[in-house]
C-alpha cells in the first residue's frame, strides 16, 4: 500500500470540567464526548481506515465509567477502522487507566508505555509510539524501534517538540523527528493546531483539540484527514467543534444606549458566523469612541446577549471622547482634576495607571464606576 | 460675552418671537404665562440643549417645550463673543445629539455645525454651572427648617465645583470608593481581589500538592513496576523449580513410563491383529454387528428347536390317547341329543302337570283363608259369665240391700256381656275339611315334583355327556389343526434361519454357505482382542493422566532421559519451589496494595496542567483588578487634592466677592460673610459682634445672600469675559428698601456685562424706570 488515509485527533479532554462557564460548565463538560462520536462517524463518511488519537482523550483517569463505556461503544461500532491511541499526561495508560482491565474492541489499540509498534499488515501500515504512564514523562533521545522501510511508518505521539528533553511532557527534539525514519508523526498535547510541517522524510503535525475550552484556545477545532505514505502528507483539516471561542471587537461609538450596544453586537456576531452564531462561546470587546456622558452598563449588555448567545462575556475597551484641554480649563473640579492628572501623565507619559486613573475619575463624575467581574 | 437678540421661531408656546437685548441691566416684563421662563429655557437650550429628562422630572424638558402646534423646535440666538458677533441656530429633534446646531460668524458669513452642548465651549462651564451661577431661576422655596437650607447650601456647592445640580465631590469620591472597597475592602481583608488573589494562592497549593503527589505516584508506579520485575523472577525461578521437580518426577514416573511404552507397543500390536484383510479394523462395533447377527440367528434356531420339539410332544400325546376317531364321536353325540330331547318333552308334560295342581292347592287355601275368617254369633263363654254376673248382681242386693255392691256387680255382669259380642271366635269344622282335602293335594303336588327333579337329573347327565362329546370333538380336530399349523411354523422359521443366515453373509461379504460356529470362534476371538484393546486404552488413559498429558516419543525421550542418573533431591526442591510460591503471593498482594492506593489516593488530585492553567487566568484577574485598584486609588487621591486646590483657589475669592455683592445688596449691612465648603454661609452685621448661619435669617435676607453667592461664583467661575446673567424673577422676596437697593446693586454690577432680570412684577418696572434702567415688555 502507497498510502494510508488516517484520521489524527487529539485533546478531546472528555469529561473536563469548565468551572469558568458557571452553570454551563456541566453540560459543556461532556460535548467533548459527542464530538468524539462525530469524529468517528466522520472517520466513517471519509473512508478513513486509520485513527489515530495522540492522546488526552479523557480529562483524567477517574472520568465517569459512562463516558469510557460510550468511547468503547462508539469504536466497537467502527470495526473496519483501526483506532490507535498513545495515552497522554492526562490519561495515562497504567493501571488506574480506565481501558485497564477491561474487554476492548479488536479494532481498538493502545499504545503501551514503552517504545512499540503495531502493524497492520492488509494496511501495509506500522503505527510507533509510547503512551503516557503517569502525569509527568521524560523524553527520550531516541525511538527504541527501527523504523521497517517496507511498510508505511506513522508515529502516534502525546508530547511537546523542544530544543531538548527537559520537559516533562514526552518531548521530542527537531533532531529526533528527522532521524525517525517515519513517514508521519501524529502529535498531541499542544492544543494549537500546526500545519503539517517537514523534516528530512518525515512530517510532522499537532492536529491540535478537537473542542475548545477556554478563551486560549479560540476558532475551529478539529482534526486532519487525509493520505500520508512514502513522501505523502495530504491532509485537510475538517472542524469537528461542536462549539467555538471567539474574542471579537465590536465598535459601540454609534451606538446610543445599552439595548443599541447589545443589537449591535448580535447583528455582527450573526454576519461573521452565520447561522449557528448563538452556539458560540463569545468574549466581547467594546471598542470605539463614545460622547462624553455616556457609559455602557456592562451588565445590561451581558445580560440581554445572553438572551441570544449560548455564553457571553464583555469586556468595554472604549474610550470616552474628552476634550481634555477643554476639561482642563473648566473652572470647576472636575477642571482642577483633569489638569492635575495631565500633569501626571505628563511627568509619566507610559504610566498606564495614570490613564487608567484620568478615565475613572472622569466617569465617576457622571456616572458609577466599577470593575466589571465579566471581562 | 453678552447676548444681543433671540429669535424664536417656535418654542413652547411662543412662535415667531423677537427680544433685543443690550448690555448692562435690563428688565424684562410680562404677566404670567407670557412666556418668560420660556425665554430664559430658551436660551440656555440654544446654549446646552435640553437634556435628559432627571429623576422628579414627569416630562422632559424638551417635552414641554415642544411647540403646542406640533412644529419642531426651533429659533436663533445672536450673541458676542470674544469681540466677534456669531449667531447659533438651532432645530430641536428628537435628542440634544440629534438637533441640528451651527454657529455662524456673522461677520465671515462662516457657518459650521457644532456639538449641542456649544455653551460649554463658550463658556467654558458645564450646564450645571450655567444654571446655577449666571442662570438663575427662581431660588427653591426655603422653608425654615435646616435640612431644607442645608440642601441649598449643598446645592450651591455642587454646582460651583462639579456643575451639577445633583453630584457633590462626596458622590464622586463615594463612586470612586464603592469600585475600589468592592475590589479591595478598606481592612484589605475582603474584596473580590482579595478572594481571586486566595485562590491563586489556594490554586498555587494545590499544583504544589499535585506535583508532591505525583511525585509519590511515580514512586509508586515505580514501586510497582518493581514488585513486577519480582514476580517476572520468582517465576523464572519457580519455572526452573518446576522443570527439575518434573524432571524428578519423571524418575518417579519411570515405572509408568515404561508400563505406558509397554501398553502402546502392545495396543498397536492388537490393533494390527483386528485389521482385516480388506484394511477394515474390527473393532467393537464392528464385532458388535455380528455378535447381533449371531443373536439372531441363535434365536430363530432356538424358536426352531422348540417348534420341532413341540411338534414332537404333540405327535407322541396323539398317539398315546386311546380316542375314538372324530366321526365315531359325532355319532354318539347325535344320539345323545336325541335322548335329551325325549327327556325335556317329559318334563314339560309332568310340569303343567304340577301347575294344575299348585292351582288346586291354591284355591283351596283361598277357601280355608275364608273359612278362618267366618267367626261365632257370639262368645259363648263371655256370655255365660256375663249372664252368672247379673244373676249374682241380684242376688247381693236382694239379699244384703247392698247397693253398691250389686252395682258394681252388674257393671261387670254388663262389660262382659258386651264383649261376648265383640270377641266371638272362627268356626273351624268347615276349615278342618278343606285343609285334608289340600293336605292330599299337595302331597300329589310334591309326587309330581320328585319326578320332575328325577327327570331334570336325567337331562343334566346327558347335557354333560354332550358337552363331553362336543369338546373331544373339538379337541381331535383341534390337535390335528394344531399338528398342521407348527408344521407351516417350523418351515417358515427354517426358511428365515436361512435368510437371515445369507444376510449376515453377504454384509461381511463372506460366502453364503460359510459355517456359522466357524465364524462365530473367529469373531469371539476377535472379541477378545477387542476387549483387551479397551482394556489397554482404558489404562493407558489413567496413566497419561498420572503423566501429565505424553505421546510416546516423549515418554520414550523421558524414559531414556531418566536412565541417565541425576541426582535430584526432591523433597528439597519441593519446599524451594513452596517458598517461591509464597514469596509470589506475597508479591502480589503487595502490588495489589499499591494499585489500589494508585486507584484510591489519587483519585481526586487535580491536574497539574489544569492547575496551572486556571492560576494563569486568576492571576490575570488579579492583575487586571489590582490595576484598577491602584488606578481608582490614584483618582481618589487626586480628586481629593482637586478638592483642595478647588477650595483654595475658589475659598477666600469666593467670601470676598460674596460679601462685596452682598454688601451692596444690602447696602452695607453686613461687614462680613463666610462660605463654608458646603456653602453654609454666616453673615455678621455690620455693628453686631458674632455671625450667624443663614438659615435664621428672614427669607428676603437668605434670598440676597444666596444671589449674592451665585453671582460671585459666576463672575469666579466665568473666567475673562463675563458672561450673561439670567434672572428670572429673583427679587419677589424682596422689600420695597432692599428691591431698591438692589436694583441699583444690579445696575451698578452689570456696567461691564449684562444681566436681564425677568419680571411679573410692575413695581418692578416703575422702580425700573425711575433708575433708567431699560425695561422691555413682553
Amino acid at each position: 500500500m502507497e498510502t494510508v488515509k488516517i484520521l489524527h485527533c487529539a485533546d478531546l479532554h472528555i469529561g473536563a470540567a469548565q468551572t469558568m462557564l458557571g452553570e454551563k460548565g456541566q453540560t459543556r463538560r461532556f460535548e467533548a464526548l459527542i464530538t468524539f462520536e462525530n469524529i468517528l462517524s466522520l472517520a466513517k463518511e471519509n473512508s478513513v481506515r486509520l485513527i489515530l488519537i495522540a492522546g488526552d482523550l479523557f480529562c483524567s483517569n477517574s472520568v465517569e465509567r459512562s463516558a469510557v463505556n460510550r468511547v468503547v461503544e462508539c469504536i466497537s461500532a467502527i470495526p473496519e477502522i483501526q483506532v490507535v491511541f498513545s495515552a497522554g499526561n492526562h490519561d495515562p495508560y497504567n493501571s488506574s487507566s480506565p481501558f485497564f482491565n477491561i474487554k476492548l474492541p479488536d479494532n481498538f489499540h493502545i499504545l503501551p508505555d514503552t517504545d512499540s509498534e503495531i502493524y497492520f499488515e492488509n494496511l501495509g501500515t506500522r503505527v510507533y509510539g509510547r503512551s503516557f504512564s503517569d502525569t509527568y514523562m521524560s523524553g527520550e533521545a531516541r525511538f527504541a524501534l527501527e523504523a521497517n522501510e517496507q511498510s508505511i511508518n506513522i508515529m502516534c505521539q502525546h508530547g511537546e517538540i523542544k530544543s531538548d528533553l527537559s520537559s516533562n511532557y514526552n518531548s521530542i527534539t527537531n533532531e529526533f523527528i528527522e532521524n525517525s525514519n517515519m513517514d508521519y508523526i501524529a502529535l498531541g498535547h499542544i492544543h494549537k493546531r500546526t500545519e503539517p510541517a517537514r523534516r528530512k522524510n518525515t512530517y510532522f503535525a499537532y492536529s491540535g483539540c478537537a473542542e475548545g475550552s477556554g478563551f486560549d484556545e479560540l476558532g475551529d477545532k478539529g482534526v486532519y484527514i487525509g493520505n500520508v505514505g512514502k513522501g505523502v502528507c495530504e491532509l485537510e483539516f475538517f472542524k469537528t467543534s461542536l462549539r467555538t471561542h471567539e474574542s471579537v471587537e465590536i465598535d459601540v461609538s454609534n451606538c446610543e444606549d445599552n439595548p443599541a450596544a447589545a443589537e449591535k453586537i448580535i447583528g455582527e456576531l450573526k454576519e461573521k458566523y452565520g447561522d449557528g452564531f448563538a452556539d458560540n462561546l463569545y468574549k466581547i470587546i467594546l471598542t470605539g469612541d463614545i460622547p462624553d456622558g455616556r457609559f455602557f452598563d456592562l451588565g445590561e449588555i451581558t445580560s440581554r446577549l445572553a438572551q441570544t448567545l449560548y455564553f457571553v462575556k464583555v469586556k468595554d475597551n472604549t474610550e470616552v471622547m474628552h476634550d481634555l484641554e477643554i476639561l482642563k480649563a473648566e473652572k470647576s473640579l472636575k477642571g482642577v482634576f483633569v489638569s492635575l492628572m495631565l500633569e501626571r501623565i505628563a511627568e509619566n507619559p507610559d504610566n498606564k495607571l495614570l490613564k487608567e486613573a484620568l478615565k475613572i475619575g472622569l466617569k465617576a463624575f457622571s456616572s458609577e464606576v466599577g470593575y466589571n467581574e465579566d471581562q | 460675552m453678552k447676548i444681543n437678540k433671540i429669535y424664536i421661531n417656535a418654542f413652547g408656546g411662543i412662535k415667531d418671537f423677537t427680544l433685543d437685548l443690550s448690555d448692562g441691566f435690563q428688565i424684562i416684563y410680562g404677566e404670567n404665562e407670557a412666556g418668560k421662563t420660556t425665554i430664559c429655557e430658551f436660551i440656555k437650550s440654544m446654549f446646552y440643549g435640553t437634556g435628559k429628562r432627571t429623576a422628579g422630572q414627569n416630562i422632559s424638558t424638551r417635552e414641554k417645550y415642544a411647540p403646542w402646534d406640533g412644529t419642531p423646535a426651533s429659533g436663533r440666538i445672536y450673541f458676542e463673543h470674544s469681540n466677534r458677533d456669531f449667531f447659533i441656530e438651532r432645530e430641536f429633534r428628537k435628542s440634544d445629539s440629534t438637533d441640528k446646531v451651527t454657529i455662524t460668524d456673522i461677520a465671515t458669513g462662516k457657518s459650521e455645525s457644532c456639538p449641542s452642548d456649544i455653551g460649554k465651549t463658550l463658556f467654558g462651564i458645564s450646564v450645571g454651572a450655567f444654571e446655577k451661577s449666571v442662570f438663575i431661576g427662581n431660588m427653591p422655596e426655603i422653608t425654615a427648617d435646616a435640612e431644607s437650607s442645608s440642601e441649598l447650601n449643598q446645592r450651591l456647592s455642587n454646582a460651583a465645583f462639579t456643575g451639577e445640580d445633583d453630584i457633590s465631590y462626596a458622590k464622586i469620591l463615594k463612586r470612586i470608593d464603592d469600585a475600589r472597597f468592592k475590589l479591595i475592602s478598606k481592612s484589605g481583608r475582603t474584596g473580590s481581589c482579595v478572594s481571586d488573589r486566595a485562590e491563586l494562592e489556594n490554586l498555587t497549593n494545590k499544583l504544589y500538592e499535585s506535583e508532591n503527589q505525583s511525585v509519590r505516584k511515580q514512586e509508586i508506579l515505580k514501586a510497582v513496576k518493581i514488585t513486577d520485575e519480582k514476580i517476572k523472577s520468582v517465576d523464572l525461578k519457580l519455572s526452573a523449580a518446576s522443570e527439575i521437580l518434573s524432571r524428578a518426577k519423571d524418575i518417579e514416573n519411570s515405572q509408568k513410563l515404561k508400563e505406558y511404552i509397554e501398553l502402546k507397543e502392545k495396543l498397536d500390536d492388537i490393533t494390527n491383529k483386528l485389521t482385516l484383510s480388506d484394511g477394515t479394523v474390527a473393532d467393537e462395533m464392528f464385532l458388535k454387528k455380528f455378535e447381533f447377527g449371531f443373536s439372531k440367528l441363535d434365536n430363530i434356531k432356538e424358536k426352531i428347536a422348540e417348534g420341532e420339539a413341540e411338534l414332537a410332544v404333540l405327535k407322541k400325546a396323539a398317539m398315546r390317547l386311546d380316542t375314538s376317531s372324530p366321526e365315531q364321536i359325532n355319532e354318539s353325540l347325535l344320539k345323545s341329543q336325541e335322548d335329551l330331547k325325549n327327556l325335556e318333552g317329559e318334563e314339560a308334560n309332568k310340569t303343567l302337570e304340577c301347575e294344575a295342581l299348585n292351582a288346586e292347592i291354591e284355591s283351596l287355601n283361598e277357601q280355608i283363608r275364608i273359612m278362618e275368617n267366618k267367626k261365632k254369633a257370639v262368645n259363648p263363654v263371655l256370655l255365660i259369665i256375663g249372664i252368672v254376673g247379673f244373676i249374682c248382681a241380684g242376688a247381693v242386693y236382694f239379699s244384703t240391700s247392698g247397693v253398691v255392691v250389686s252395682a258394681i256387680i252388674a257393671a261387670a255382669a254388663a262389660i262382659l256381656t258386651v264383649l261376648s259380642f265383640v270377641l266371638r271366635p272362627a268356626d273351624v269344622s268347615a276349615k278342618n275339611k278343606q285343609a285334608a282335602l289340600l293336605s292330599k293335594t299337595q302331597a300329589e303336588l310334591k309326587t309330581k315334583k320328585a319326578e320332575i327333579l328325577m327327570i331334570q337329573s336325567q337331562k343334566n347327565n346327558l347335557s354333560s355327556q354332550i358337552q363331553s362329546l362336543n369338546l373331544s370333538l373339538n379337541f381331535e380336530i383341534g390337535q390335528q389343526q394344531k399338528v398342521k399349523d407348527l408344521e407351516n411354523k417350523l418351515e417358515e422359521k427354517k426358511s428365515a434361519y436361512n435368510e437371515e443366515k445369507h444376510k449376515v453373509m453377504r454384509f461381511f461379504g463372506l460366502p453364503e454357505d460359510t459355517d456359522i460356529e466357524s465364524l462365530k470362534e473367529t469373531t469371539a476371538d476377535l472379541s477378545k482382542k477387542a476387549e483387551q484393546q479397551k482394556q489397554i486404552k482404558l489404562r493407558l488413559l489413567y496413566l497419561d493422566r498420572d503423566l501429565g498429558g505424553i505421546s510416546y516419543d516423549e515418554a520414550r525421550e523421558k524414559v531414556a532421559a531418566v536412565n541417565s542418573p541425576d541426582d535430584i533431591d526432591i523433597e528439597a526442591q519441593k519446599q524451594a519451589a513452596e517458598k517461591l510460591m509464597a514469596e509470589k503471593s506475597e508479591l502480589r498482594e503487595a502490588k495489589a496494595r499499591l494499585e489500589t492506593e494508585l486507584k484510591t489516593a489519587f483519585r481526586n488530585i487535580p491536574d497539574p496542567q489544569d492547575l496551572r492553567r486556571e492560576i494563569e487566568v486568576y492571576r490575570e484577574r488579579v492583575s487586571a483588578k489590582q490595576e484598577f485598584f491602584d488606578a481608582a486609588t490614584v483618582a481618589a487621591e487626586v480628586l481629593e487634592q482637586s478638592l483642595i486646590k478647588a477650595r483654595q483657589s475658589f475659598g477666600g475669592l469666593l467670601e470676598d466677592e460674596t460679601l462685596d455683592i452682598f454688601k451692596g445688596i444690602t447696602g452695607g449691612a453686613y461687614d462680613l460673610i463666610t462660605v463654608s465648603d458646603r456653602f453654609d454661609m454666616a453673615a455678621e452685621k455690620s455693628n453686631v459682634f458674632g455671625t450667624h448661619g443663614l438659615e435664621y435669617s428672614s427669607r428676603g435676607t437668605k434670598d440676597q445672600a444666596y444671589l449674592a453667592l451665585r453671582l460671585a461664583i459666576g463672575k469666579l467661575i466665568t473666567g475673562k469675559e463675563p458672561l450673561p446673567v439670567i434672572l428670572d424673577d429673583s427679587l419677589s422676596q424682596y422689600d420695597d428698601k432692599r428691591f431698591s437697593l438692589a436694583l441699583k446693586f444690579l445696575k451698578s454690577y452689570a456696567e461691564k456685562s449684562q444681566l436681564c432680570l425677568f419680571t411679573c412684577h410692575n413695581a418692578v418696572c416703575e422702580e425700573a424706570e425711575k433708575e433708567e434702567i431699560r425695561v422691555v415688555r413682553i
